[in-house]
């Protein structure tokens, strides 16, 4: 009987030992369709040890003259860059995203084949991103 | 007199551990979803309490827990978080609410050492309570 119990125990405990805090580290992508060119990324990234065709960052920037830089290199050593005008209608937000930006970031941003201007920037800070 | 060297000993190493704080304050991080209050007496709202250094949280839940402030910039800002026993909150902040600004700054700046604390009526997904506080205690 008590053996049963045991052999219960052992099948049970995969279900039930899930260590409370969810954990992911990601990696940088980048994409290019004939309309759009994306980066996707978690700042996390740093802490990837995963063999990659090339090393994967992220950047957000900013500078004297007040436009927003962006850029990143994906795990098959693509680049992506786009930049955020003062005359952007996103330029307000993304100046704070420079300077709160962390490690816990996913980000998409998404620039048009035309043009150097970020067009759309998600960001989450998610705690599982942590390192 | 090795009788009393030996008990000098013995007695610091009894008392060590009183004095052996160490300096900093550290609580391990946690997600917290509960409905308030628990009687419907009142229009009842959830309530999210939750710290981001629960990533480093290792005691077993049936679920994983995380938390998590997200949106495009120019849109809504949404909460999301799922507690041990697999319950979930979510709400969102839309454009031009008088909590959007503060919900903008909490989206763009959450990490390791957050704690966030927030509510909706159980009657709508729009976020009515907000607040972000930064501890060292919840640093990991």
């Amino acid at each position: 009987m008590k053996f049963k119990i045991f052999l219960a125990s052992l099948l049970l405990f995969p279900i039930m030992s899930f260590a409370a805090g969810y954990q992911y580290i990601g990696s940088v992508w980048v994409h290019e369709n004939t309309s759009y060119k994306y980066l996707w990324g978690y700042y996390n990234n740093r802490w990837n040890t995963s063999a990659t065709t090339a090393e994967t960052y992220i950047h957000f920037a900013t500078s004297n003259t007040d436009y927003i830089t962006i850029d990143g290199r994906g795990s098959d050593g693509a680049f992506f860059s786009c930049q955020v005008n003062t005359s952007n209608s996103l330029h307000a937000d993304a100046i704070e995203l420079v300077h709160t930006i962390n490690s816990s970031a996913y980000i998409s941003i998404r620039k048009p084949a035309t043009s150097n201007q970020c067009d759309s920037i998600y960001i989450n800070h998610n705690s599982a991103y942590l390192q | 007199m090795f009788r009393y060297f030996a008990l000098l000993i013995i007695g610091s190493v009894l008392l060590l551990p009183l004095i052996g704080f160490a300096q900093g304050v550290h609580t391990t991080g946690n997600v917290i979803i509960e409905v308030q209050p628990s009687v419907p007496v009142y229009p009842q709202r959830k309530e999210l309490l939750a710290q981001y250094n629960v990533r480093w949280n290792t005691a077993p839940t049936t679920y994983t827990t995380y938390v998590r402030v997200y949106g495009n910039l120019g849109s809504s800002v949404r909460f999301y978080a799922r507690a041990g026993n697999g319950d979930t909150f979510y709400c969102y902040i839309p454009a031009g609410n008088a909590l959007y600004e503060q919900a903008k700054r909490i989206r763009n700046s959450a990490g390791n050492g957050s704690f966030i604390r927030v509510t909706h009526m159980l009657d709508s997904s729009i976020c009515n309570g907000l607040e972000h506080r930064r501890y060292s205690r919840f640093l990991d």
